[in-house]
């Protein structure tokens, strides 16, 4: 086909598509057909990103909805496989673009000319009346693939059962009923929050200061019960993940992971990041990002006392086995609640003085179980933290 | 946005969302009336049987809004009989639900859903969610009237 042809094809498709290339730490827009700057009433491509703020008429409905696409946009070139997602949207209606409520969005990898990887995009609006099949063929697969996993599950906890010495009662904790006692409990959350706001908007008149602040103070808790909630839900979904394997240097995502955390966590202040050995392993690199993030983000957080902080990353020879380690110069903490740590909920610290959820250790240590590894960490109050693992073994004996 | 006829059927269990869906379409303005089934089973009588206020007397819903987690009858076979039936498959239905669980959105588009609506902690997210709703499936979206 002359180069004509080609171009013109790929104008006359009748949904929207794209080309991007993906760097690591942005997609830049490579070529948009025709139905793609129609969708968006886009005069040119120029300008335009792939995020919320270039491509509005997506409208995340949140932040994780947005990093959600992404991290699947970076992870399609990685995995170098086809992907399929839904990105769910708020039906919009400002100026003269009214979007659609759902979008089906395919993504294929391909080597464009210079070699380099690049994403093919195709967006589909998905029909408003479907009426036909009344159990699509994907959602028998579904099922039939929940069946086998569930069957293979039992199989694993087997196993597991046997070889209980080598696992805490790790990855049976939460899952299925957190994931149910999740969603439970975000509806009285709602109507708290609810009827709180209806009573500072239509009875704010009839209280006084104290009684303001006091509804704002509930408000502020339910909000806050919602983001915990919504953590626990991460958490619970990161056991129901497959663990995809591949080789790589942590070394190399790390730094990644770092920046991406510091740009979040502390825009101001200095912190100083080494790197001191080459980390080969093989890992699923998605579950590996969701930990070191973790783990830079806590490293960060508890070294906000410092007027440099310095976090390092490294290997050690420990009884002869080489362990990964990440340490900081924070404000440490006593060895004798090192095994705490990682448990769901549980806090060394006040809100006051370091907020979080009491979340982030818990998930790293279900990741590193994940693998089949170990985690520990080891401080000294008023100096630093030194978190150690490993991520040997064989997944598949983990669960 | 509405004359005397059109309404909204809001299909959910618990009366304190009932008050606060109505008092959120409230404060947007609109001026629809929202009828409510407290079930999939009242859901399934408005729409297709006999019941003191449903389809039978007052004709088809403008959309309907549907919780997933409903006694009796759930939320997705409501959608289902929904989607199946000659005229009413062309109501528009919107889940609007707590769960944000992959396996309910994609059976909910699969039975042909026209919008699965995570509802937000936040009252007032939740208020200019159901003001993006209002003016969308009111205002803007061409529906087949039935």
């Amino acid at each position: 086909m002359k180069e004509a042809d080609i171009i013109s094809t790929w104008n006359s498709l009748p949904f929207p598509a794209l080309t991007v290339q993906v760097h690591s730490n942005s997609v830049t827009i490579l070529e948009g057909n025709k139905a793609f700057l129609k969708m968006g009433n886009f005069p040119s491509l120029e300008g335009l990103e792939l995020t919320k703020a270039g491509l509005p008429y997506l409208n995340f409905p949140n932040a994780d909805a947005e990093e959600a696409f992404l991290n699947l946009i970076y992870n399609s070139v990685e995995r170098g496989k086809p992907q399929t997602t839904f990105l769910h949207t708020l039906p919009k209606s400002e100026g003269k673009s009214i979007n659609f409520s759902s979008i089906l969005c395919e993504i294929f990898p391909y080597q464009n000319v210079s070699g380099s990887p690049g994403l093919l995009l195709t967006f589909h609006e998905l029909p408003s009346m479907i009426s036909s099949e009344p159990k699509s063929s994907k959602f028998e697969q579904l099922e039939k693939t929940n069946k086998k996993l569930n069957s293979t599950n039992s199989d694993w906890s087997q196993k597991f059962n046997l070889k209980n010495n080598q696992f805490e009662a790790a990855s049976m904790e939460l899952n299925d009923f957190m994931y149910a006692v999740s969603h439970d409990l975000r509806a009285p959350l709602r109507r708290i929050d609810g009827f709180s706001q209806e009573m500072i908007n239509d009875y704010a008149d009839k209280l006084d200061d104290t009684g303001v602040h006091y509804l704002n103070r509930i408000r502020q808790g339910v909000q806050d019960m919602g983001i915990l909630i919504d953590d626990l839900l991460k958490l619970s979904r990161l056991s129901r993940r497959k663990v995809e394997l591949e080789t790589f240097n942590l070394d190399e995502i790390a730094e990644e992971a770092f920046l991406k955390c510091k740009d979040l966590e502390a825009t101001s202040r200095e912190v100083d990041f080494t790197i001191k050995d080459k980390i080969p392993v093989t890992a699923d690199p998605g579950l590996i990002r969701i930990l070191l993030y973790n783990l830079f983000s806590n490293a960060i957080k508890y070294s906000a006392n410092r007027d440099v902080a310095h976090i390092e990353l490294g290997t050690r020879s420990m009884n002869g086995k080489k362990v990964t380690y990440l340490s900081d110069n924070g404000i440490g903490f006593n060895n004798k609640f090192a095994e705490d740590l990682f448990k769901v909920f549980h806090r060394l610290h006040s809100q006051s003085q370091f907020p979080g959820t009491g979340i982030g250790l818990a998930t790293v240590k279900r990741i590193i179980q994940l693998h089949g590894g170990n985690i520990w960490g080891e401080g000294t109050e008023g100096e630093g933290a030194t978190f150690y693992f490993n991520l040997t073994g064989d997944p598949k004996d983990v669960r | 946005m509405s004359d005397n006829s059109s309404y909204i059927l809001l299909v959910e269990d618990n009366p304190d969302d009932v008050e606060l869906t109505k008092l959120a379409f409230k404060k947007n303005n609109f001026a629809n009336r929202i009828e409510v089934a407290n079930d999939g089973e009242e859901a399934i009588q408005f729409l297709f049987e006999d019941h003191p206020n449903g389809v039978n007397k007052q004709g088809a819903p403008t959309f309907i809004l549907l919780d997933l987690q409903l006694p009796k009858i759930k939320g997705h076979e409501v959608l289902r009989r929904i989607k199946q039936h000659d005229t009413m498959k062309y109501v528009p239905v919107i889940i609007l639900t707590s769960s944000e669980q992959e396996e309910d959105i994609i059976k909910g588009y699969d039975y042909g859903a026209n919008s699965f609506i995570r509802k937000p902690v936040d009252f007032k997210e939740f208020t200019s969610v159901v003001s993006n709703l209002g003016i969308y499936w009111m205002a803007v979206n061409k529906s087949i009237i039935v």
